[in-house]
């Protein structure tokens, strides 16, 4: 029985990926400014993901079993849809609190000139 | 009858074609302090306004029709009394000037009411959409508000400033008319409808920055929220 080859590609997939989560974390340490808790653990998550399915491919396997869906790529697509979706959310809310924002000023600064 | 004194508060975006008309009708009618705010208009809405002697707030962005008057409240609240009148009145002419004194008379003989708002009467003029809208919005203000109001949507109000104690008005740019109806059934305050006219310009028909399907959906999220 031979061993199992370890695929350059995806090793190098996985160091990105724990890199990528060593930087959040440290960036996260440092306080640095707009990086929250929020924003570390979608990283931690994404980043983590990306490692186990890179280092341990049955991994995948696995998880789409576990999900019903019959090949690996459909479970892909579900988890980027998915992704997707949050992130759109995500971004839609930050729109929204903006808005709310340029709102009070522009009150404030009409206020403040007719008063 | 006699005339009572309140303040007018209109929000006006790119309304200079009316806005010059609509305050001195206003002034005609008897009310002299008219508050307009100008909504970020690109024309010179703002200039005709206070040409016509109406006080100007200028928003220096667009930001919607419930922050305008949002503004304009808190700038009355800072000049006026908790039981001084507001009228709240559209900027476009579709609001009859004349009529505000029946929507401010019942809040001057009965002190214990807080709000009167018009009821636009249907003539064989009101265009179809706008009918299915008014009838879909009093379905919605139903929805949020537990009660029943007609003509929820109408922007022709008045109200004593006491009123809005407490409320805070959301940066939906058209969610403003059932938020208030909210408040008043939220607080037990006392509302009453008002049977006024309908009036449908040429110009409020096609004014290009109505509120359109999309806007409409986007106050029902912002309202379910």
């Amino acid at each position: 029985m031979s061993s199992p080859s370890i695929n350059p590609v995806l090793l190098l997939v996985g160091l990105i990926s724990l890199s990528g989560a060593i930087t959040s974390i440290r960036r996260f340490i440092k306080h640095e400014s707009g990086f929250s808790l929020l924003k570390l653990i979608v990283h931690l998550m994404i980043a983590g993901a990306m490692m186990i399915v890179a280092w341990f491919p049955q991994s995948a396997r696995a998880a789409t079993k576990y999900l019903g869906f019959g090949e690996n790529l459909n479970t892909l697509i579900f988890v980027a849809f998915l992704i997707q979706f949050v992130m759109i959310y995500k971004l839609a809310r930050t729109v929204e609190v903006l808005e709310g924002r340029i709102v009070k000023l522009t009150q404030k600064i009409s206020l403040n000139k007719t008063q | 009858m006699i005339r009572p004194s309140a303040y007018i508060l209109i929000a006006a975006f790119e309304e200079a074609t009316v806005i010059g008309q609509v305050i001195a009708d206003c002034q005609k009618a008897g009310y002299d302090h008219v508050i307009i705010v100008d909504d970020g208009s690109s024309d010179i809405t703002g200039d005709i306004a206070r040409q016509a002697g109406g006080i100007v707030l200028t928003h220096v962005l667009n930001c919607g029709k419930s922050a305008s008057i949002s503004t304009g409240l808190r700038y009355i609240q800072s000049l006026a009394g908790p039981d001084d009148i507001v009228v709240l009145i559209d900027a476009d002419g579709q609001h009859l000037p004349s009529e505000i004194t029946l929507l401010v008379q019942p809040l001057l003989t009965n002190t214990s009411l807080d709000l009167t708002y018009g009821v636009r009467t249907l003539t064989r003029d009101t265009p179809l959409i706008n009918r299915l809208g008014r009838i879909l919005g009093d379905w919605i203000s139903i929805l949020y508000t537990g009660k029943r109001f007609e003509d929820s949507q109408c922007g022709f109000r008045a109200l004593r400033l006491r009123t809005i104690t407490g409320l805070e008005l959301g940066i939906d740019r058209y969610a403003i008319e059932t938020q208030m109806l909210r408040h008043i059934v939220e607080h037990h305050l006392t509302s009453m409808p008002v049977k006024i006219s309908n009036v449908y310009t040429s110009y409020s028909k096609n004014k290009h920055h109505k509120q359109g399907v999309m806007q409409g959906l986007k106050t029902l999220v912002s309202l379910a929220q």
